[in-house]
């Protein structure tokens, strides 16, 4: 997939992500390489960034596999930030689906 | 690259970020590559999925609004002590010179570096034709030959082979602008740079040492003279303020008295001695008397104190081990309130403060609310039970409850977990409606945006 494409929509898919569930980084790498083939550097400064905008809270908690982990839990306004990128998402490729429809009847 | 080596060219890249948040990142990182390791990679397969590193740290800066080619402008490293300094600066330069101890100890630093500038480099220029003479071509060249450009993985350390960095295993082609950024002193031979630099190159370089020295020295005078302007303004202040004490006082004393003798020429009056005259007077002069004492009181110079940020709450605050407490006057507390603080973006804009229930759990933590059963939960999703949660929060059974530090500003909180052996428990139903997300739709996100609004 196109690397603007994916770095576009990543947020959106973090934020969709972390709203179903609470999660931590290395769960979260997992979840967002089912839907979108990224680089795993990119998601940890992204995770900081939407965490540094009050979009994310963290909480620590305990596993049984090691050191306790940092859970992401999104916020109110990431609530509200990530429906508003569904939106945009949505208007989006509403249009761009309507005016590659419009161009391929034309050419047909 | 390994682990280490990736972690400690992660710790030196982005020493800029203060303490807590750099063991943060780090502690992630770390086990993200131990939890791949677990599952049967090895250290360099798990730092390779994390991609170019320089483009990771950039990432990372960028979070924190921090420019990654901030130590490219300066010519530094990131993690130099200086640039650091000057990164701190840049967020409470302000609050800095307003200490004089601090434009001080500043002026001494620069002073003391430049000196230090200056003594470096006329030791090069006096040792420079003798260089040659202690040893010999040959000696040099087998000189030349032992001491290979020295590489550190991990970070953006740069020697002179053309851009290219050695990475682990391969080489990577690195930009153009990014050639001699973070390059440490002595990491390349020093002779065979001499030797390979021509004439011109030599003044260039003294050219820009002297520079280099000028500039210390200007900012080292600068800072001196800004706290000796300093020390002088406080002595006229200070006198000034006296001054007006002094005046105050007087009215004050002189005003005191004029109200005793008002009152002993009111006695006198009464027994008909023709006083009136001097007791009009007298009660103007009280009056006089009494306003210079306000004139005095308001003609003193206050120390301008801005209204400071709000610091964290005394109840928010419980010393916990291993973590410092954010000092007063730092960025942590400059930050402004946290979103679930009364004055903040979120409460005025009427969200909810997701702190309070936090407050209530810490509030209700010596109830034995654990053993209870589970209280009835309503039916509808997550987001109407965290609104409820506001009212009266309590654990369902099987869940624990985890005193967290916050990392904005070390405030404690108590988070209700869910145990992880329940399956099921720690999934959390999507959507407000309680729906699946695959349930939910378009209708309903535009009924929850208007709730939310």
């Amino acid at each position: 997939m196109n690397a603007q494409f994916k770095k576009g929509v990543l947020e959106l898919i973090v934020l969709e992500s972390v709203r179903q569930r609470d999660m931590y980084g290395y769960e979260l790498v997992e979840e967002v390489s089912k839907v979108v083939d990224v680089n795993e550097g990119t998601i940890y400064p992204l995770l900081k960034r939407l965490t540094n905008e009050h979009y994310f809270e963290t909480y620590l908690r305990e596993s049984t596999e090691g050191p306790p982990r940092k859970y992401y839990h999104v916020t109110a306004a990431g609530i509200l930030y990530r429906d508003q990128l569904e939106k945009e998402w949505m208007q989006l490729s509403e249009r761009v689906w309507k005016f590659l429809r419009q161009n391929m009847d034309t050419g047909t | 690259m390994d682990k280490k080596e990736f972690l400690s060219g992660l710790e030196q890249s982005l020493s800029v970020l203060e303490e807590d948040e750099l063991r943060d990142i780090i502690s992630e990182y770390e086990q993200h590559i131990d939890m791949k390791v677990a599952r049967g990679l090895t250290e360099e397969e798990a730092i390779a999925d994390f991609g170019s590193f320089q483009e990771l740290t950039a990432q990372l800066l960028e979070a924190y609004h921090v420019r990654a080619d901030y130590a490219a402008g300066t010519g530094r490293k990131a993690g130099d002590g200086a640039s650091r300094k000057q990164v701190w600066a840049a967020g409470n330069e302000k609050g800095a010179e307003d200490k004089w101890s601090s434009r001080l100890w500043k002026g001494v630093r620069e002073t003391v570096f430049c000196v230090k500038g200056w003594l470096r480099w006329m030791k090069e220029q006096i040792c420079r034709p003798f260089a040659g003479m202690l040893k010999g071509p040959d000696k040099e060249k087998a000189g030349m030959a032992e001491e290979e450009p020295k590489w550190e993985t991990g970070s953006p350390v740069l020697g002179g082979n053309g851009g290219f960095r050695e990475d682990g295993q391969e080489r990577i082609r690195l930009p153009e602008d990014s050639r001699g950024v973070g390059r440490k002193e002595g990491g390349m031979n020093r002779r065979r740079k001499m030797t390979e630099r021509d004439g011109r190159g030599m003044m260039e370089q003294t050219g820009a040492a002297a520079g280099r020295g000028m500039r210390a020295l200007g900012r080292g005078i600068r800072n001196l003279w800004n706290w000796a302007a300093g020390v002088i303004w406080w002595g006229i202040r200070a006198a000034w303020n006296v001054c007006w004490i002094l005046f105050a006082m007087f009215g004050v004393v002189f005003g005191l008295f004029s109200l005793f003798v008002i009152g002993v020429l009111a006695i006198l009056l009464m027994e008909g001695y023709p006083l009136v005259g001097v007791t009009v007077g007298c009660v103007g002069l009280a009056l006089c008397m009494f306003s210079a004492a306000g004139l005095g009181g308001t003609m003193m110079v206050k120390l301008r104190r801005e209204p400071g940020p709000k610091r964290p709450e005394p109840w928010s605050w419980k010393p916990e081990p291993g973590v410092k407490r954010p000092e007063p006057g730092s960025w942590r507390a400059e930050r402004g309130p946290k979103e679930s603080e009364p004055g903040s973006w979120k409460a005025e804009r009427g969200l909810k403060q997701p702190d309070l229930r936090m407050r209530r759990a810490e509030e209700e933590k010596p109830e034995p609310w654990s053993q209870e059963p589970e209280p009835k939960r309503p039916e509808h999703g997550p987001w109407s039970t965290r609104e409820a949660g506001a009212q009266e929060r309590k654990p369902e059974e099987g869940r624990r409850e985890l005193k967290v530090v916050d990392s904005e500003f070390g405030q404690k909180k108590n988070i209700l977990e869910r145990d992880p052996e329940i399956p099921g428990q720690n999934r959390r139903e999507s959507g407000r409606t309680g729906r699946t997300g695959e349930e939910r739709t378009e209708s309903d996100a535009g009924r929850e945006a208007g709730q939310d609004a």
